[in-house]
């Protein structure tokens, strides 16, 4: 594969952003949301389904960090060696 | 729920009640004749009800205009070729490095290609400025400290104004983390108008499973924002709230930078952006979680701080208004005056709980009204204001029991805003209080005096009462049953002022 190095390194500072945003924002809007339901106004059973939702998409979330790592790895193995 | 219409017909209703028992109480202040130390209590207590009245008002007022047809804000297309530049400042100041840490991780995942971020150190203590050092490194950001320290937020960040060329700044405390479109859809208000000076968006607090208190100092916020901000914002009146706002660089430049003189900082300038002429635009859309105070000394050291500032901006706004009473529109002198003079609602709470105590403790009338009279106006007027209160708030989906604890923690903070508006007031000099987060505390029972004095005062007043003479007569019945609610809501202080549970978190 041939990519200058300047995008290679943004490719890679793009992953690792991504990375952050999942593995640390993604824990931290939750467990805001999910105290906030309360504004809502949405009915209790109504709620307890979101923030049931709330939970699949957050193990999603640590699947998709593993994901990401693996994408970076693979990519620096085959751009920057 | 009530209909538009309904809610016209509510305020309505409303206001002539209000006009109506207030009319009556200055009329029987007048037409009866009482000795002069009774005339001068009664004039308090008047003076105390006037200003719960001139508030009261003010909300009615807001919740009319609320219901007329309102144009929408306007927002500019953004082209990402050509996205105007954004400076975001998060001034930090002794702040815990947990909570700090995750604002920082937020900021980092705002969607917005053209901005950068500026961690603005205003620390005293060495250990807390490694702490900040070491996260603002950890991400792209670019970290400010000077080896002085600052006093205050509005000193931290006009240290630092010139070195900003961005067309915009967002400001946000540290306590608050911004949903990803933040700047994206603050900007795109600001660039449809050249004259916008600010645009300000709510804050909501997501803490309030950990106390009482920061579901109560939610409710507050919440009543404040989506009643009274609205109201402001339709009117061009919504002031600066200090975090989750979008700034004009330039604006800000031309006003001098933030008033320093202020612990208010924000509310101070804003009076200085409209009175240039520039508009500000209150944008009703939560796109940031914040954290409310947790415990009881903290709510308060927020709330003797919003007291202070708030109250000495009457100074300058007398000022204004003596020298250039044209800088600012009729609406706008009207709601910066309700703004500025709120906090008193602590001395005209003080008030209507020490005049009921004076008549049955020493049968000093400051009540000037028949009995028939009193129940054909006040009843009504507490009626209709207290039916649109909570209509207003069934609209927003809150329940009574939610508002209670907001509505209590008001009045219980009557000692420091009485000492604070007097600090206001005569400028004396105090120094910017940072909200502490995530430290928790408690008042001891000798720190609570002013309640605990209260609650006992009252509790002899009502046993007077009871081997009162005239027991079964309407003064000392109504004047014990005033006396009976006060101690219900005096006693909350005990069940508020716990730790908070850090745990729920």
């Amino acid at each position: 594969m041939h990519v200058k190095k300047s995008d290679q390194l943004k490719v890679l500072q793009e992953i690792e952003n991504a990375i952050v945003k999942e593995e640390l924002a993604v824990p931290i809007y939750s467990s805001h949301i999910k105290v906030a339901m309360f504004w809502s106004g949405l009915p209790q059973a109504k709620q307890d389904k979101i923030v049931a939702g709330l939970e699949i998409l957050l193990s999603e979330s640590i699947n998709h960090v593993r994901m990401l790592r693996r994408v970076k790895r693979i990519y620096k193995r085959l751009t920057l060696n | 729920m009530l209909t538009k219409l309904g809610f016209k017909v509510l305020v309505v209703l409303a206001v002539t009640t209000l006009a109506g028992y207030f009319g009556i109480r200055i009329y029987y202040y007048f037409a009866l004749g009482y000795g002069v130390i009774d005339r001068m209590l009664a004039l308090a207590l008047l003076a105390g009800e006037g200003h719960a009245i001139q508030h009261a008002f003010g909300f009615m007022l807001g919740v009319f205009k609320l219901q007329l047809p309102r144009r929408s804000i306007k927002k500019a297309k953004l082209r990402s070729d050509r996205l105007p530049s954004v400076a975001v400042l998060v001034p930090i100041r002794d702040e815990p490095r947990e909570v700090v840490e995750q604002t920082l991780i937020t900021l980092f995942s705002l969607d917005y290609a053209n901005k950068h971020i500026y961690v603005l150190d205003g620390s005293r203590k060495p250990v807390c400025v490694r702490h900040d050092r070491f996260e603002a490194r950890r991400y792209p950001f670019s970290y400010f400290h000077s080896s002085k320290p600052s006093h205050s937020k509005a000193q931290t960040i006009n240290r630092y104004l010139h070195r900003f060329k961005e067309k915009y700044l967002v400001i946000f405390d540290v306590d608050q983390n911004p949903l990803a479109e933040f700047i994206t859809e603050t900007v795109k208000v600001a660039e449809a108008d050249d004259n916008i000076a600010f645009v300000q968006t709510p804050q909501l607090y997501s803490n309030i499973d950990v106390s009482p208190i920061a579901k109560g100092a939610a409710m507050q916020q919440s009543i404040f924002y989506e009643s009274i901000c609205e109201a402001k914002g339709s009117e061009n009146a919504m002031f600066c709230c200090g975090t989750n706002v979008l700034i004009r660089t330039d604006v800000l430049k031309e006003v001098g930078g933030f008033d320093e003189n202020s612990v208010t900082e924000d509310f101070s300038t804003s009076v200085d952006m409209h009175a240039l002429g520039y508009r500000s635009v209150y944008l009703s859309r939560v796109l940031a979680f914040g954290l409310a105070p947790e415990s009881l000394p903290a709510y308060l050291k927020q709330q003797t701080r919003w007291a202070t500032g708030n109250t000495g901006v009457l100074r300058k706004l007398f000022s204004r208004l003596w020298h250039a009473p044209t800088s600012l529109t009729l609406v706008q002198w009207w709601e910066y005056s309700l703004s500025s003079s709120y906090y008193f609602v602590g001395w005209a709470f003080f008030i209507l709980m020490i005049c009921p105590i004076l008549f049955l403790l020493f049968d000093v009338p400051s009540y000037f009204i028949q009995m028939k009279i009193y129940l054909l106006t006040f009843l009504p007027y507490y009626a209709m204001s207290s039916m649109l209160f909570y209509a207003t708030m069934k609209k927003r989906h809150y329940a009574p029991s939610s508002i209670v604890d907001g509505i209590i923690m008001s009045s219980l903070a009557f000692p420091v805003f009485m000492s604070a508006t007097l600090s206001g007031l005569f400028n004396r000099k105090t120094d910017f209080l940072v909200t502490p987060k995530g430290k928790g505390g408690r008042l001891s029972f000798w720190q609570l005096w002013p309640w605990n004095t209260m609650i006992l005062l009252n509790a002899i007043a009502v046993l007077f009462g009871l081997f009162s003479p005239d027991l079964l007569s309407y003064p000392v019945l109504v004047n014990m049953l005033w006396c009976l609610y006060h101690i219900i809501v005096l006693v909350n202080i005990h069940r508020l002022n716990q730790q908070p549970d850090f745990s729920t978190k």
